[in-house]
């Protein structure tokens, strides 16, 4: 796989994506869910009635307090991961490009839910929603999947409101939403991460940032051309506008970062010039250790 | 205030030039230039919260822009070569002072190799807006370089440039400045280079002063001449004297040659500001050609900037000779006495041959001393010296017993210097004297000796019986002989008067050899600028310097040019306006005060 070389995909093969039980999907898998049912992870007792799989009565507690009970073991399922990749314009700026990065990330998602038998599918937004792709569910869906990254070309202005509502209109199924994105629009974040909540769906927002965005370091007489509108505008730009203007984008991030949390989103920031293994542990919140309950 | 470089009608179309260039830059500066951002709202909305919040900082940029222009038109002005005052643009004119006292050494560098320094500075930059010549300022002004524009012309003027060994005519090289200004038709500037200005001379140009030089000591020869000693046949005597032109103490070996003879080497000390003399005997018959050197000059805490003034020369020219026929029966006195003058060539002859020689064979001689000898009768020869003649010549009254000396003439040339006290006098003829005669020696009323002087005849006669006398026996005895002979002879004690540098040499046809025995150009013998001695086939003359000894001009140290206007040069001025405003548009425009 071009996107994702040897070596990061070492690394993936460490990590795991954690979806709440309240986001996963129907199928059995690997996620703890809320449905009692057979599996290996026991639950709780409760009193046997009639129909029950006699299978399932504890013989052991019979013979101590002579009742009989069945014992109950929580279902594990499986997840839907949206992960939603950002490709308006803005994405095409800094160096690497912010679409270069953002491509890798969600690679690396659709990578690790597929390892743990997960439906993830990478869906590019801009002002609307490409249409949904089939679920990586195995190594035979990756060529689509880097296919599908390689045409994807940072262009357009963003609206992930709605985007999001196309979504929910499309019928997605309720898991988790990696949101891969700039957030470098004014606009349209903040119900956009309410209305994902809302729809029950667990967030990941992981914004890519670039020094060009921050903290820009060109001065003079410029035109400043924006990359997903064309529009133009002629400033004389010094130190204190600079100043200014990273204030204002410190601002915006800081409220989307805000509205995140408040649609019960978990935020990540990272840097187009941090290394990918470390960015990788910081989306995925370091290499889990193969436990009993892991898979 | 004009400008020395260019016209106003030049200097505006430059300023016009530059400011369309200013323009085309700022227009230039305010082109944006494009750059891709991820999203300009956020640009915008921090521009609109930093909006200037004061007026003059939303116009920082067209200030800028007029900082810009200011400066422009401030280069321009700088390169204009702004002054004060009028006429210094066109035509520049640099008198260049090329005087004995621009040698002089201020901290190892002679005054006239800053000054060339500085004219070429100047012919630099007035050639780039106008035309420039160069006046020599040395003993006789001439043009050294006529008007030009181009200042590689400088460099083959000032190639070989010399300073003569007299004083500079700055007068009149700062009038032939004024004149080729006034011909040129253009308005123009006088710029005087030396060690010293030109006062209370009016110019119709603008004159301005670059000094050089600053106070320095020197230790000179003021004076230097010899003469042939009137006293002692021969003998001729060398005066020097010595001038001290600083406040210090100072000594120096003082050295006197006639050629290779030293006639005086000595140790002399010269208290600040005075003056000693010295003088020294030679004796030669031929010429003397003198030379008076200082070395080895020492000043207290300085030093002797001026070389020029260490030497000196004199000419002491040779003795006349004088062809003598002495006729006596015998006189061992007066043929010694003949025998001291060094230039004369005396033929003994006895009375009787005398008295068969023709008068063509005795015009031969230059003068005939006959010693108790009759002169003849036809005889024309001019000289003529008598001692003891017999009666009857010159009307003699008769002989005199013991007569003594009452009176002599000692103004005569014949008895200059001559002590006659206490001679006896056994016998003497007593002469009749004729109008026109000079008693030399009279004893009464009698006259002992005279010395007569007509057209055709210079006689001197003594009545003296020398065979009877003590006076032969005396030192006066050869002295007197030695002045009749000159006298009678009309031979000329020339006193070799100095020759002032700056005159000329009358050669004629006839080649003249310098101090260095090279053959001087005819185009230089109108004036002579350089001291030594000089020969002219068989004659020698002697060009000295030490009349114009004086104290060394001191210049001025300081500001370079001294304008009689108190303000700085308005370029210092331009140039620091210039300076500040360059600063001020850099705080401007790389301070980021103009978002």
């Amino acid at each position: 796989m071009a996107v994702l070389d040897r070596a990061i995909r070492r690394v993936l093969d460490r990590m795991r994506i954690n979806v709440r039980a309240r986001a996963t999907a129907n199928r059995q898998g690997s996620h703890r869910s809320p449905f009692k049912a057979t599996g290996v992870e026991f639950a709780d007792h409760r009193p046997y009635v009639s129909g029950d799989d006699v299978r399932h009565i504890d013989w052991k507690a019979f013979a101590r307090h002579g009742h009989l009970v069945i014992r109950n073991f929580e279902e594990e399922r499986d997840a839907f991961v949206h992960i939603l990749l950002d490709v308006t314009g803005s994405m095409s700026r800094g160096k690497p490009s912010k679409m270069e990065v953002a491509q890798k990330l969600a690679a690396s998602f659709a990578y690790v839910g597929m390892r743990q038998f997960d439906r993830a599918r990478v869906v590019p937004f801009a002002d609307e929603l490409d249409e949904l792709p089939l679920a990586v569910k195995g190594p035979q869906d990756l060529p689509a999947l880097e296919k599908l990254l390689s045409v994807a070309d940072p262009a357009g202005p963003t609206d992930f409101a709605a985007a999001v509502k196309e979504l929910a209109a499309r019928g997605a199924p309720r898991g988790l939403v990696v949101v891969i994105s700039d957030l470098m629009t004014p606009e349209g974040w903040d119900d956009g991460f309410r209305h994902l909540g809302a729809m029950g769906h667990e967030m990941r927002i992981i914004r890519v940032g670039c020094a060009e965005d921050e903290k820009p370091d060109f001065k003079g007489e410029l035109e400043l051309v924006d990359a997903e509108t064309d529009q133009r505008v002629r400033l004389r730009v010094g130190d204190a506008l600079l100043k200014r203007y990273a204030n204002e984008v410190h601002k915006h991030l800081e409220g989307c970062r805000e509205a995140c949390q408040r649609a019960g989103g978990r935020w990540i920031e990272v840097d187009v010039t941090m290394p990918m293994d470390a960015m990788v542990k910081r989306v995925f919140g370091g290499p889990v250790h193969r436990t009993a309950a892991g898979s | 205030m004009t400008f020395a470089a260019f016209s106003w009608t030049t200097l505006a179309a430059i300023a016009g030039a530059a400011g369309v260039g200013v323009l085309a830059l700022y227009l230039l500066r305010r082109t944006p230039r494009p750059q891709l951002v991820s999203n300009v709202t956020f640009w915008m909305r921090a521009a609109q919260s930093s909006r200037p919040r004061f007026l003059r900082a939303a116009k920082i940029p067209w200030l800028a822009f007029l900082v810009s222009l200011l400066v422009a038109m401030l280069f321009v002005g700088e390169i204009g070569d702004p002054r004060f005052g009028e006429g210094v643009r066109g035509t520049t004119v640099i008198v260049l002072g090329a005087g004995r006292s621009m040698g002089a050494e201020d901290g190892g560098e002679r005054r006239v190799d800053r000054a060339i320094r500085e004219v070429r500075r100047w012919v630099d930059r007035s050639t780039a807006g106008g035309r420039v010549a160069v006046v020599r300022a040395g003993m006789r002004p001439e043009t050294l370089l006529a008007l030009t524009e181009d200042p590689a012309d400088l460099d083959r003027a000032l190639a070989d440039f010399e300073l003569d060994d007299g004083p500079a005519d700055l007068r009149g090289a700062v009038r032939l400045a004024d004149r080729i200004i006034t011909t040129s038709g253009d308005p123009g500037q006088i710029l005087v280079v030396a060690d010293r200005d030109v006062e209370e001379l009016e110019t119709q140009a603008t004159r301005v002063l670059v000094p050089v030089g600053v106070p320095a000591d020197t230790i000179a020869i003021g004076d230097f001449s010899a003469r042939r000693d009137p006293l002692a046949a021969g003998e001729y005597v060398a005066q020097v004297q010595l001038r001290s032109f600083s406040s210090r103490e100072a000594s120096a070996r003082l050295q006197l040659y006639d050629g290779d003879v030293p006639l005086l080497d000595r140790r002399v000390t010269l208290r600040p500001g005075s003056g000693v003399s010295y003088s020294a005997q030679g004796f030669s018959a031929e010429r003397a050609e003198l030379t008076a050197r200082l070395t080895d000059v020492e000043v207290t805490g300085s030093v002797d900037a001026l070389s020029v003034d260490d030497v000196s020369y004199a000419v002491v020219p040779a003795l006349d000779p004088i062809a003598v026929l002495y006729v006596s029966p015998g006189n061992p006195f007066l043929e010694a006495a003949l025998a001291v003058h060094p230039n004369a060539t005396v033929e003994a002859m006895a009375p009787g041959a005398f008295s068969s020689q023709s008068v063509d064979a005795l015009a031969a001689y230059d003068v005939l001393v006959l010693d108790r000898t009759p002169l003849p009768e036809d005889s024309e020869h001019s000289s003529v010296v008598l001692f003891g003649p017999t009666e009857g010549q010159l009307a003699a009254s008769g002989p005199a017993e013991s007569p003594r000396f009452s009176a002599m003439l000692g103004s005569h040339p014949v008895l200059q210097g001559v002590r006659l006290d206490g001679v006896r006098v056994g016998r003497s003829l007593r002469f009749a004297t004729e109008p026109g005669d000079q008693v030399l020696i009279r004893s009464g009323a009698d006259a002992l000796a005279v010395a007569r002087e007509t057209q055709a005849r210079r006689l001197v006669a003594f009545g003296l019986d020398l065979r009877a006398t003590d006076l032969i026996q005396r030192e006066a005895f050869p002295l007197m002989v030695h002045h009749a002979l000159s006298w009678a002879a009309a031979v000329r004690d020339a006193i070799p008067l100095p020759r002032r540098l700056g005159e000329p040499i009358y050669a004629g046809d006839q080649t003249v050899l310098g101090p260095d025995d090279e053959t001087v150009p005819p185009t230089e013998l109108a004036a002579i600028r350089h001291q030594g001695i000089y020969h002219v086939g068989e004659r020698a003359e002697a060009f000295s310097g030490s009349i114009h000894s004086r104290e060394i001009p001191s210049g001025a140290s300081g500001s370079r040019f001294r304008t009689s206007d108190p303000l700085p040069p308005l370029a210092v001025l331009v140039a620091f306006a210039l300076l500040g405003l360059i600063l001020l548009e850099w705080t401007l425009l790389h301070r980021g005060k103009l978002e």
